[in-house]
C-alpha cells in the first residue's frame, strides 16, 4: 500500500462553527471522524471532497495539491478521484439502479486506463451487496438503507483513490449494517483504498476503524489507534464517566459444543457468543458496557456468569446525584486500557472496595452477543 | 385557407420556432442560474423574468418600438450590420417574442432544476463527471419533463401573441403578418368564414398542444399568468 499522507491544514468558517484543522493521516486503512453531531465532522470530508473551499489553508493528497489558498490553487471535486457517499446515500435520480452504477464504472474508465483486474463490475457488486433485486429500480423507490447501500456500490466502482463516507449505515437495520460492515472489510483486502468514515455510533466506529480522529466543536482533539481513542473519549455519553470499554483480543478458540467462541486479552479468557466470520487468530474487538460488569471479591463459585477476568481496582468514583460508582479496573496482565464497571454505591461499601484491591470482574456472555 | 393565410401560418410558425430555439438557448442557464443562486439580486431578476406575464403586450411593444427603431442606438447598429430595421421585420419579431415569450420558457425550467438539489450534482462530481459534464448528464435528464413543458409552452405561446406583433411588426404580408394579426385584418373587412377557418385551426391547435403537455406532464408547476 502506497505511504501517501492526506494533509490538511485549514480554517473554515461554517455558521457558528469555527472549523480549524491541521491534521496528516497515512491513506490507508479506515479512518473513523468521530464526534457529536453539529461538531463539524461532514464539513470535514465536504472540505476533502472539495464541495467547500476553505477560508484559509492547504489539502494534499501524496503529490497532489488539492487546494492551497495561499497559492490560489483548487482542483475542484471531479478531480480529485474521491468517492463520496451522502448521508442519506444520495443518487442520480433519473437513473435506475443499474444504470446509476454503469455512470460511475464509465466515468472510472474515462479516468483510470488501468483498471485493476479485482475492479467489481456492476452486476458483481449488486450480488456481493444482495441488492440484484433493485437493478432496475428508480432511487426514488429506495428505502433509506437500500439507497445507502447503492450508493456505497456506486462510489466503489467509481475506483476512488480516497472513499469519504457520511455516516453510510445510519439508515440501516443492525443486520444490514453488519453485511455492509463485513463488506468493507473484505473492500480493505481486495482493493485497499483509504476510507474517511464519519459516525457517532462507538459500536460501528469499533467494528471498522483501524484510527479514530476525535472531534469536537470544529477541532480534532485526538487522533490514534482505536481502541485507545475510543476508550478515552468514545464512552463518555451522559458524563465523564466511561459508560462502557473496547477490548480487543484474539481469536482462540471457535464453536465446538458450546456454540462460544473465545478470545485472549493478553493473558486472560474472554468467552463470547460463537460468530461464524472469525478464524482463530483473527483480531476481534468487544464492547463492554459498564452496567454489565459484575465485581466480586473471589473467584465465583456456582455462578452462571462465563467470564471472570483478574484484575485491580485502580479508582473509584461516585456519580454525582445517583446511587451508583463507577470502577476502573486494570485487568492483570494486559497494557492495555482499564476496564470501566458501573455498581452500585452500596455495593462499594459492603464488599469495602478500594483502589489497588484485586478482584475479579465477570461479564455475562450473553450481553456480549454482537 | 386562402395563400395569403396560408403564408401567415408558415410565418407563425417560422417565428415560433426561432423563438424557442433561442429562448432554449438563453433561458437555461438563466433558469439555472435563478435554480441555484442565493444572491440579493434574484427576486429582481425573477420579477423581470415575470413581467412579461402581467405588461399589456402593447405596453412592452410601445417600449420596443423606442427601443428599435432606426434611430435608437440598437436600431441603428442593426441597420448598420444587417440592412434591415428592426422594426416591421421579422427580426424584430423574433427579438419581441424572445422576450415576450421569455418567462414560458424560464419558469418551468426553474421549477424543474429547483427539484433536483445539490446532492445529485455531488454525486456526479464525486464519479469524475465535470461540471459541464454533470449539467448535461444529470441535471438535463433528470429535468427531461420541465423541458418538455418548457418548450410546448414557448412555441405556443409565441403562436398566440398579437398586441406586441402588431406593435413591433404591424402587419407586412410574408414578412410581419402572423395568424392572430391575419384573423385580426379578416374580421376587421367582415371576411369571417376566413376568419372562421383561421381562429379554428388555432384554437384546435392550441388545445391538443396544452393537452399533451398536461397529459404527459403532471409534475412540474406550470406557472400561466
Amino acid at each position: 500500500m502506497s505511504d501517501k499522507m492526506l494533509d490538511i491544514h485549514l480554517e473554515k468558517r461554517i455558521g457558528a462553527l469555527n472549523l480549524r484543522l491541521s491534521e496528516a493521516w497515512p491513506s490507508a486503512g479506515v479512518t473513523a471522524l468521530f464526534g457529536p453531531s453539529g461538531s463539524g465532522k461532514t464539513s470535514v470530508l465536504r472540505l476533502i471532497a472539495g464541495f467547500v473551499k476553505p477560508d484559509r489553508g492547504r489539502i494534499t493528497f501524496g503529490e497532489d495539491v488539492w487546494c492551497d489558498t495561499e497559492r490560489g490553487i483548487f482542483r475542484p471535486p471531479h478531480k480529485r478521484s474521491t468517492g463520496f457517499v451522502h448521508q442519506g446515500g444520495h443518487l442520480l435520480p433519473h437513473l435506475s439502479v443499474e444504470n446509476n452504477l454503469h455512470f460511475a464504472e464509465r466515468y472510472a474508465h474515462k479516468t483510470n486506463t488501468t483498471r485493476p483486474d479485482n475492479t467489481p463490475t456492476p452486476r458483481e457488486i449488486l450480488d456481493e451487496l444482495h441488492l440484484s433485486a433493485l437493478a432496475h429500480r428508480k432511487p426514488e423507490s429506495l428505502s433509506g438503507g437500500e439507497r445507502q447501500r447503492v450508493a456505497l456500490a456506486q462510489a466503489v466502482l467509481a475506483q476512488p483513490k480516497l472513499l469519504l463516507l457520511d455516516e453510510p449505515f445510519s439508515a440501516l437495520d443492525m443486520g444490514r449494517k453488519a453485511e455492509l460492515l463485513s463488506y468493507l472489510d473484505r473492500l480493505q483486502h481486495i482493493s485497499p483504498v483509504p476510507i474517511i468514515y464519519v459516525s457517532h455510533d462507538v459500536a460501528e466506529v469499533s467494528r471498522i476503524a483501524n484510527r479514530v480522529a476525535v472531534i469536537k466543536a470544529g477541532r480534532i482533539v485526538e487522533t490514534g489507534e482505536t481502541v485507545s481513542v475510543l476508550n478515552r473519549h468514545g464512552f463518555h455519553v451522559s458524563g465523564p464517566q466511561r459508560s462502557g470499554t473496547l477490548l480487543e483480543g484474539t481469536v482462540s478458540e471457535l464453536g465446538g459444543t458450546t456454540e462460544l467462541m473465545a478470545i485472549n486479552i493478553g493473558p486472560q479468557r474472554l468467552k463470547l457468543p460463537f460468530d461464524a466470520s472469525f478464524d482463530v487468530g483473527d483480531s476481534l474487538r468487544v464492547i463492554i458496557q459498564a452496567n454489565d460488569v459484575v465485581i466480586a471479591t473471589q473467584a465465583p463459585i456456582g455462578l452462571s456468569v462465563q467470564n471472570a477476568l483478574e484484575g485491580k481496582i485502580l479508582a473509584i468514583e461516585d456519580v454525582d446525584g445517583t446511587a451508583m460508582a463507577h470502577i476502573m479496573i486494570g485487568l492483570n496482565g494486559t497494557a492495555g486500557s482499564p476496564l470501566a464497571a458501573r455498581i452500585t454505591r452500596a455495593a462499594v461499601a459492603s464488599l469495602s472496595l478500594a483502589p489497588g484491591q484485586d478482584i475479579y470482574a465477570l461479564i455475562k456472555t450473553a450481553v456480549l452477543a454482537r | 385557407m386562402s395563400p395569403p393565410d396560408a403564408a401567415a401560418l408558415l410565418l407563425t410558425l417560422k417565428l415560433a420556432c426561432a423563438a424557442t430555439l433561442i429562448l432554449l438557448v438563453i433561458g437555461t442557464p438563466l433558469a439555472w442560474w435563478l435554480a441555484q443562486t442565493r444572491r440579493r439580486g434574484k427576486p429582481v431578476v425573477e420579477a423581470i423574468v415575470a413581467l412579461p406575464l402581467v405588461l399589456p403586450p402593447t405596453v412592452l411593444g410601445f417600449y420596443l418600438l423606442i427601443a428599435l427603431n432606426p434611430q435608437s442606438p440598437i436600431g441603428s447598429s442593426w441597420l448598420r450590420m444587417t440592412g434591415d430595421t428592426l422594426t416591421f421585420s421579422f427580426s424584430g419579431l423574433v427579438l419581441a417574442s424572445v422576450l415576450y415569450s421569455l418567462p414560458f420558457m424560464v419558469q418551468p425550467l426553474q421549477s424543474a432544476f429547483e427539484t433536483i438539489t445539490r446532492k445529485p450534482m455531488e454525486v456526479a462530481a464525486s464519479l469524475g463527471a465535470s461540471p459541464w459534464g454533470a449539467f448535461f448528464k444529470v441535471a438535463v435528464p433528470a429535468s427531461a419533463r420541465g423541458f418538455l413543458t418548457a418548450i410546448i409552452l414557448t412555441f405556443a405561446h409565441t403562436l398566440g401573441e398579437f398586441g406586441i406583433v402588431l406593435m413591433v411588426g404591424g402587419n407586412i404580408p410574408n414578412r410581419t403578418r402572423v395568424i392572430s394579426i391575419a384573423v385580426y385584418e379578416r374580421v376587421e373587412t367582415l371576411q369571417y368564414a376566413e376568419a372562421h377557418a383561421l381562429s379554428l385551426f388555432l384554437l384546435v391547435l392550441s388545445f391538443s398542444v396544452l393537452l399533451f403537455v398536461y397529459i404527459f406532464n403532471r409534475r412540474f408547476p406550470i406557472h400561466v399568468g
